[in-house]
């Protein structure tokens, strides 16, 4: 399948400024060297633990952050070449669900004018059309034209989600990444968003970029699965595959950290050590030695590159 | 508003009881209840009992109250970072309650606080009880909190989200380390959360709450075997589950917006959300029923 987005060897580092414990030109390593590809149609998930940039990752590829280095391809365009003019034209085809309904929805302007206001920018639509066209919004993420006039308070966490969704949407994208849109909110609620997600992928033939830490939910809705760790891509699979044949020890501990529903099941959980350490300072070699349970003498030396190991599966690991 | 309405629930000594349910079902207040932790005015204990060890802690007097918090009954919290004070050591924090509630020196309280941050599996703690909150991660400082809470052996340890703000790989050290000190230590433990896969790995007995009020109590098994009520059915399928090779099925999630504790219907809170609703649910509220020994549900099918 032809790829929709095509993301290469990009880094992201941030400068520490008149750092009190680093120095000078010590820097943040958010985003270190990552590579894939997002094909037309389907869900790419990534997880990864907080820290693990992958955030950064949605912010640079819709240009929201200028990258160290690297490329990103959206369809047959170079997003970091591109003029003003042309970003603005990609914008439109690209867009993102943010993670936290508070706070990504301002509070003074009422729902119409959050989910019509990219029809204006874009000139998309106005007078009676625009407002057709927020009512058919609403009504494509289970909200109606009763709640045109409303602002963001009179909502609940899971409404203002679904406000978020309308608003992405409303300029027609192609491609939608949404970060962590589910985490902030109730079980009960969780559910009847990625319900939505997957109703509005059928309909409008959407691509996602799905971001998350909820191992469970990512598996659900995803086609593949990348996992990150400390600015990197550590394992890519498709979802089954990597659910079922997890290669990396890293992968492994996050999957079996994962608590079971289930409380006959006595399952083997491997502890990893300590904490994930500071993208500040990358351990030598395989930046997850430190934690590994199965490192050997390579692994602080020679760090491992991400290499397809069986058909579609790759891993970056010295075992393989 | 009525956060908790007509609450009963019961703990027993070296038991793991588990409190689970959604933002706003009560779960926290409840808790805070119990160490009369919640602000009054605006909230207030209008009813009710709370027996600790053959005493009421609802009617104790404040000074009484003040000996068993922190000493009998402790409490963590979900925010390990918002509830560690930034200006002090962790050391000094620690020592902090130890000399709240022993006649100890600086230098006695201080020592056993070390000590203390050795049994959460802080590495290196003699060194670690010297430094400040900012310089922890998330999941040492959640171990800084336990300790802070478990420096005078408590009997009861309310936890209430210690795992929620952790990266699942920290969240599984934690719970682990929980676990590990309440055999221990012997104490009870009542573990609030919203997470039935923490529910199921590490709960003895299980309450849930819905709206103020408990729904459903069972034990571990039980519940997770043979969920009674329409709520409980309704968490466990709208999880996403990890099982391979399926194709994937629609999530059935429960449908409408958690309530709204001002505008509850007279009859069963849940009947406004619930599938299996019937004309008999509105009138008026079902009781808690024992349906089977040990397993009570709030629901007039059940059974």
């Amino acid at each position: 399948m032809e790829p929709l987005l095509v993301v290469k060897n990009l880094k992201k580092y941030f400068p520490l400024k008149r750092g009190i414990w680093f120095g000078e030109g010590a820097e943040v390593r958010a985003v270190d060297g990552v590579s894939f590809e997002v094909r037309r149609g389907e869900t790419m998930g990534l997880v990864g633990e907080s820290g693990c940039g992958k955030s950064t990752m949605a912010r640079l590829i819709l240009r929201l952050l200028e990258p160290t280095a690297g490329e990103v391809y959206f369809g047959k365009a170079s997003v970091f070449e591109t003029n003003k003019e042309e970003m603005r034209q990609l914008r439109r085809r690209m867009q993102i669900v943010f993670q936290d309904p508070y706070s990504s929805l301002d509070p003074r302007m009422p729902v119409d004018e959050i989910v019509g206001e990219g029809l204006t920018i874009h000139r998309l639509a106005r007078g009676k059309e625009k407002t057709d066209r927020v009512v058919d919004l609403l009504e494509m993420v289970g909200l109606g034209r009763e709640h045109m006039g409303r602002y963001p308070h009179e909502f609940s966490g899971g409404q203002r989600q679904r406000i978020g969704i309308a608003r992405a949407l409303a300029v027609g994208p192609e491609f939608l990444i949404a970060d962590e849109p589910v985490s902030a909110l109730d079980v009960s609620i969780q559910a009847q968003i990625i319900n939505l997600f997957e109703d509005l992928q059928e309909q409008l033939g959407l691509t996602y970029l799905f971001i998350a830490h909820d191992l469970r939910v990512v598996k659900h809705i995803s086609d593949r699965v990348a996992v990150m760790y400390l600015g990197q891509i550590v394992e890519l699979a498709d979802s089954d595959e990597l659910y079922r044949n997890p290669l990396h020890p890293y992968t492994q501990a996050l999957l079996s950290a994962i608590p079971e529903v289930d409380p006959q099941s006595k399952r083997q959980r491997i502890f990893l050590e300590g904490d994930p350490p500071s993208p500040v300072q990358i351990p030598s070699g395989c930046r997850f030695h430190p934690r590994c349970p199965k490192r050997f003498d390579r692994c602080d030396q020679e760090e491992p590159v991400l290499r397809e190991v069986s058909a579609g599966h790759w891993v970056s690991c010295h075992l393989y | 508003m009525r956060a908790v309405d007509g609450v009963t629930l019961s703990v027993r000594p070296g038991e793991m009881l588990g409190l689970v349910g959604e933002s706003g079902c009560g779960k926290t207040v409840t808790a805070l209840s119990i160490l009369r932790l919640v602000p009054d005015p605006p909230g207030r204990i209008v009813g009710g009992t709370i027996s600790f060890e053959g005493r009421d802690l609802v009617r104790l007097p404040e000074e009484e109250i003040r000996k068993i918090r922190g000493c009998a009954i402790s409490m963590i919290f979900q925010e390990p970072m918002t509830s560690l004070n930034p200006v002090f050591t962790v050391g000094e924090q620690v020592a902090e309650g130890i000399r709240q509630h022993q006649k100890v020196s600086r230098r006695e309280a201080w020592d056993q606080a070390v000590e203390v941050l050795k049994r959460v599996k802080i590495s290196d703690p003699a060194r670690r009880a010297r430094e400040y909150p900012h310089q922890l991660s998330g999941g040492m400082r959640q171990r800084v909190m336990i300790a802070i809470a478990l420096a005078l052996r408590p009997k009861l340890l309310i936890a209430d989200e210690p795992t929620t703000a952790l990266d699942v790989t920290i969240q599984a050290q934690i719970l682990e380390l929980l676990l590990g000190l309440q055999e221990e230590m012997k104490m009870a433990v009542m573990l609030i959360t919203h997470d039935l896969g923490v529910i199921a790995e590490t709960a003895d007995r299980v309450v849930v709450m819905y709206a103020g009020r408990v729904v459903e109590e069972a034990s571990v098994k039980e519940l997770f075997d043979n969920p009674l009520h329409p709520y409980t059915q309704g968490l466990m399928e709208s999880l996403p589950r990890l099982e391979t090779g399926k194709a994937r099925r629609r999530l059935r999630a429960i449908p409408g917006l958690v309530p709204n504790l001002l505008e509850l219907p007279t009859g069963c809170k849940f009947a406004p959300r619930c599938p299996k609703v019937v004309e008999q649910c509105w009138p008026t509220e079902p009781e808690l029923r024992e349906i089977r020994p040990g397993h009570s549900a709030r629901c007039i099918l059940a059974g």
